[in-house]
């Protein structure tokens, strides 16, 4: 990539020659991705391929062994989690891990704390900013619930909701800490048909909202109607990258997921 | 909607149990056994609301707390005995001093795991009983310290039973309200998100080291109060009282009551005090019924006496009965 494209293009996410061991198993190795500002950016693959692995580093769950991850220039490979949300890196996960003891609204207000400025007494006494500040995170909550579909059932318990709903409430939670780069790990799993209509309007209605989106999805019509840029993992490598219809002819991709010379439907 | 009953129903039970509670002793107030017995046990409630923030917002128990009751004891007997201060502001004292402690003990935990928790409190509350027996030029050992006065404000003493009653009243009063006002709080909703999935929230920008330290900061402040309203209250203290009995007892009456409720550790205290009163005629084999019930207890009520009845608020138990209203309808 020449300097005048890495100029006009933001990189929001360099992740360099990043790779992940695990005991003596390589699980990512070499990778390299750049992810540019306000972009809906697909990572698929066979399952087992180190996709999640790869988010979890981004987000501080996973410590690579070796390689750099710079958000907006700023070294962030072996953050912890919390600093990695507090920068502005939010994700949901594979199998939806919301808070049971905490009913929809509050689950969703977990991720205002860390715009929380009063401190522990403040918020026991009630004081003035701080009950401006719940006010206005309940308010910020209630946006993002709305935003999802979600308004009338925050005061319902987390167990109420069916599946494809409970991942709704993960998103909304994630949209609640505004962040600049949402890491969405299969989000379409569980759902049935008209969720994921619906789902693919969210992400798009995201990055309309200026967030960079990164998707790991194994549903391809999904992955072709909302992603700008696919890249493609087998093994903890990359083996393809482009547009979403550059990479569904590579002979490579079709091998890696067909083992013979076939079409992705 | 259901909801406004609720909302309705459960501040006009709390000022009725209010009333009710000061109101309470003037039926006993000659009577110094009874008040004997309301005091120790409000005491003993101010204890268990220590064990509550810990084990009913992150989940961790903890068999260490006579550990902070000592402490909060022996620092507000220091501090009056030693520097002559008066009781109200030793109390004070003693209990962030015990808050402190608190938050030096907690450290250790934030790295480890839940099991091994269990360990390190049983660890500190031993460490604290044996400091106190063997560090004798500031604790008196054995023999313990005596003549510790009664708190007063202005000109008033709070040397009878009556009249500590409500002082202990107060502390109950203080101890609950924190419970409920941090469950309503951010931080609240920060340490039960710790509790249910540590991952999930740190992902969502928790700081599990600051949340779980402000919960034993919290913890150790209640239980340091609770020791020095008892040394204040009986006068004389000794090692013997701060062993691990009184740690396992507080988290039986915790369980009982219903854990990470606001009136989970009330219940529960005078639930347990009262069994124990009345079974008082078995003499030394009440305790085979004791145990028994709180094992029937356990196994029924897992959740708590508290606990149960607020699950069946859910079901809709308590609830008057609507033929129209569709049973699936969500709770609000």
């Amino acid at each position: 990539m020449n300097l005048y494209k890495k100029w006009i293009m933001d990189i929001l996410l360099d992740i360099k020659n990043l790779s992940v061991n695990f005991g003596g198993l390589s699980a990512v190795s070499g990778f390299n991705l750049q992810i540019e500002t306000g972009t809906v950016h697909a990572l698929i693959g066979p399952n087992g391929a180190g996709k999640t692995t790869i988010l979890n580093t981004v987000c501080g769950i996973c410590r690579p062994c070796g390689g750099n991850i710079l958000f907006d220039g700023k070294a962030i490979q072996g953050c912890p989690p919390h600093t990695a949300t507090r920068l502005g890196i939010t994700r949901t996960f594979q199998q939806v891990q919301l808070f049971e003891e905490l009913d929809v609204l509050e689950n969703v207000l977990v991720a205002r704390h860390m715009h929380s400025k009063v401190n522990v007494l403040g918020a026991l006494f009630r004081t003035g900013p701080a009950r401006r500040e719940e006010k206005q995170g309940r308010h910020k909550a209630i946006e993002a619930l709305t935003f999802v579909g979600l308004k009338d059932k925050r005061n319902m318990d987390t167990t109420c909701l069916h599946y494809g709903e409970k991942r709704l409430v993960e998103i909304a939670r994630a949209l609640a800490s505004e962040p600049r780069l949402m890491l969405l790990d299969e989000p379409s799993a569980g759902m049935n048909d008209q969720e994921i209509v619906h789902l693919s309007g969210l992400i798009r209605r995201i990055q309309s909202m200026g967030i960079t989106v990164i998707v790991v999805e194994h549903n391809m019509p999904v992955v072709m109607t909302i992603s700008d840029r696919v890249s493609v993992i087998d093994f903890g490598v990359k083996i393809a990258e482009g547009t979403a219809d550059d990479v569904r002819s590579n002979p490579k991709v079709l091998e890696a997921y067909l083992g013979f010379e076939n079409h992705i439907p | 909607m259901a909801s406004n009953k609720r909302h309705v129903f459960i501040p006009t039970a709390y000022t009725a149990c209010l009333i009710g509670a000061i109101f309470l002793p003037v039926a006993f107030k000659d009577i110094r056994y009874t008040m004997n017995v309301l005091n120790f046990s409000g005491i003993f409630i101010i204890l268990t609301y220590s064990f509550n923030f810990i084990h009913g917002y992150l989940g961790l128990i903890s068999i260490g707390q006579a550990g902070f009751f000592a402490i909060g004891a022996y620092v507000t007997a220091g501090m009056t005995l030693g520097l002559g201060m008066n009781t109200l502001p030793a109390l004070l004292i003693a209990a962030a001093a015990a808050a402190l402690v608190g938050i030096g003990m907690g450290f250790p935990s934030t790295r480890i795991g839940g099991h091994y928790f269990v360990l390190i409190s049983l660890a500190f509350g031993e460490i604290v009983r044996l400091i106190i027996l063997n560090w004798r030029e500031v604790t008196n050992g054995t023999n313990g310290l005596s003549g510790i006065p009664r708190p007063a404000l202005g000109g008033f003493v709070f040397d009878s039973r009556l009249s500590y009653y409500y002082l202990i009243l107060g502390g109950i009063i203080l101890s609950a309200l924190t419970t409920g006002s941090l469950r309503r709080s951010t931080y609240g909703r920060a340490m039960l998100s710790l509790k249910t999935n540590e991952l999930a929230a740190a992902a969502c920008g928790v700081r599990p080291v600051t949340s779980k330290l402000i919960n034993f900061c919290l913890s150790g402040f209640f239980a340091g109060l609770a020791g020095g309203l008892y040394a204040s209250y009986i006068g004389a203290i000794s090692p013997e009282t701060f062993s691990i009995d009184l740690s396992i007892d507080v988290l039986t009456m915790c369980l009982v009551g219903g854990s990470g409720t606001v009136t989970g550790p009330i219940v529960g205290t005078a639930f347990l005090v009262m069994l124990k009163e009345h079974l008082r005629f078995l003499r030394e084999y009440y305790m085979i019924l004791y145990g028994a019930g709180i094992v029937a207890v356990m196994i029924f009520m897992p959740y708590g006496i508290v606990g149960m009845m607020r699950k069946l608020w859910n079901r809709g138990l308590f609830r008057p009965r609507n033929p129209g209203r569709d049973p699936g309808k969500q709770k609000s």
